[in-house]
């Protein structure tokens, strides 16, 4: 299935492939009544560029680096073409995918960017919107740089290794910042970073390296997904019973308290006897 | 409901203005012809909304660090906290420390729920400052102070006892909706395996 889906808990790496738009041309029928939440991301440097789906216009002017807020699409397949800017629909597209699938149901990111060796392409990532422990934030890397395989690592240790263009790792680690750089795989060479990422609780934080490492221009870009948080499953807020109300322990209580009237009282009485015994 | 936490939102529909119904469902052929658009007509023309995809920079939120209820003689310091090992909210050891759940929103923030919860007792340190929060009643001031120094008053709407079990969790820590105080503790019976069976929830809203 689709990388995005992947799953892992805590500390488990998982590298997983993404789904190729070359491979994606409809095997089947899509579901055609679902609807499908769709991000798109510019990640080939130095050309801005018009986005056709299906012939029609989706987003012109889109500027590299930039990434458009979730649209909400019909499921399908999607012709697209990314034609610099003015130029489409009937000049050639510098980039070209036919039969894009978009899953019914899901929460994709369409991303345009350079081949590992510089051509320019286009992925569709499926994002992991399942739902996070309370606590947790989920970080996800792609590599969709014309650079070759990189280990990302978070506090300078090597977290996802061995990533490849065009595909991603993911995990949901405890939320909170880190350090992230990138390194050439393998090595101590780091090429991006480091940045300090702060993975809130509930959300999903998808870290882009994009660009090309021939031309220096390698950068990252981010895209975030907020609520898939899950709250506490309890407020755990006494241990002693010191604030119980019901009627056994009250009691208990009522029982102590006659035990320390009658010690005070023997205490008392033994007092008197001793002060008559002075006398 | 507990929390009077109206305000779910959907999540947004991507673009604003003209709705987009969708009147031309896809082709359920095989393989879709091209012309057999699926993309509506809705979008042609428009500005799809984008953003630059930086890193945003992390605002550190202005965290309470103490609230009173001087109705009832409560005045206590409060810390962030996060999740317990068990996937509970984590709570201060000590009885008189009230924990703010940190992955929440924060006092002053304008929209969600603010929960602070503390131990109602401890074996080590007896009872402690929410103790006598079930005490409070409606109309009662409550006031958080914030690390920035900031004085915000909270007016009780709303006191009661609940079993645990029946804590509307998705509601006590949701995001969603005006801004609401929840101080919450435990009562009810108690029991050496089970604990008590009931969360003490005392709601108040921004006054």
């Amino acid at each position: 299935m689709y990388g995005g889906n992947c799953y892992a808990p805590k500390r488990m790496i998982v590298l997983a492939l993404t789904m190729p738009l070359a491979l994606a041309v409809a095997s089947g029928t899509a579901s055609a009544q679902d609807e499908a939440t769709v991000s798109v991301l510019h990640g080939v440097p130095g050309l801005t560029v018009d986005v056709f789906a299906n012939g029609e216009e989706l987003i012109p002017g889109f500027e590299p680096g930039t990434l458009t807020d979730p649209l909400t699409l019909p499921a399908g397949s999607y012709d697209i073409e990314i034609f610099a800017e003015g130029e489409g629909p009937d000049g050639d597209p510098a980039i070209e995918a036919a039969g894009v699938e978009v899953p019914g149901g899901a929460n994709a990111t369409i991303v345009a960017h350079l081949s590992e060796g510089g051509d320019p392409t286009a992925t569709v990532f499926v994002n992991d919107v399942s739902e996070l422990a309370a606590g947790n934030a989920r970080v996800t890397a792609r590599h969709v740089a014309a650079a070759p395989a990189v280990d990302v690592r978070v506090n300078e240790t090597p977290t996802f290794e061995g990533l490849t263009n065009p595909n991603e790792a993911t995990a949901d680690v405890a939320a909170g910042t880190i350090s992230a750089d990138v390194v050439l795989a393998g090595s101590e060479d780091v090429v991006l970073g480091p940045a300090d990422l702060n993975l809130a609780e509930g959300t999903s934080t998808i870290v882009y390296a994009w660009g090309s490492a021939e031309d220096e221009n390698l950068d990252l870009a981010v895209q975030t997904i907020d609520d898939l948080g899950a709250p506490p499953n309890g407020v755990p807020a006494g241990e002693a019973g010191l604030a119980d109300t019901s009627s056994t322990t009250g009691l208990w209580i009522l029982g102590l308290v006659v035990a320390l009237f009658a010690a005070a009282a023997a205490v008392v009485v033994r007092r008197r006897t001793t002060i008559g015994a002075r006398h | 409901m507990l929390t009077g936490c109206g305000g779910e939102t959907q999540p947004s529909a991507a673009l604003s203005g003209p709705s987009p119904v969708t009147t031309n469902p896809p082709p359920n052929t095989n393989p879709p012809p091209r012309p057999g658009a699926t993309v509506g007509p809705e979008f042609v023309g428009l500005e799809v909304p984008r953003s630059p995809a930086t890193l945003a920079p992390a605002e550190p939120p202005d965290v309470p660090v103490s609230v009173e209820v001087s109705a009832v003689n409560i005045s206590a310091e409060v810390v962030p906290v996060g999740i317990a090992d068990d996937g509970q909210m984590e709570l201060p050891p000590h009885p008189d420390v009230i924990g703010w759940y940190r992955f929440g929103p924060t006092a002053g923030n304008g929209a969600g729920s603010v929960v602070l919860a503390g131990h109602v007792d401890s074996r080590k340190y007896g009872l402690g400052q929410f103790a006598r929060i079930h005490e409070s009643e409606v109309g009662d001031e409550v006031l958080v102070r914030t690390e920035s120094g900031r004085d915000l008053r909270y007016t009780v709407v709303d006191v009661r006892s609940l079993p645990k079990a029946e804590l509307p969790l998705a509601d006590v820590f949701s995001r969603e909706g005006h801004e609401r105080l929840l101080l919450i503790t435990c009562g009810g019976d108690f029991d050496r395996q089970q604990g008590y069976a009931d969360n003490i929830v005392v709601t108040a809203v921004p006054a």
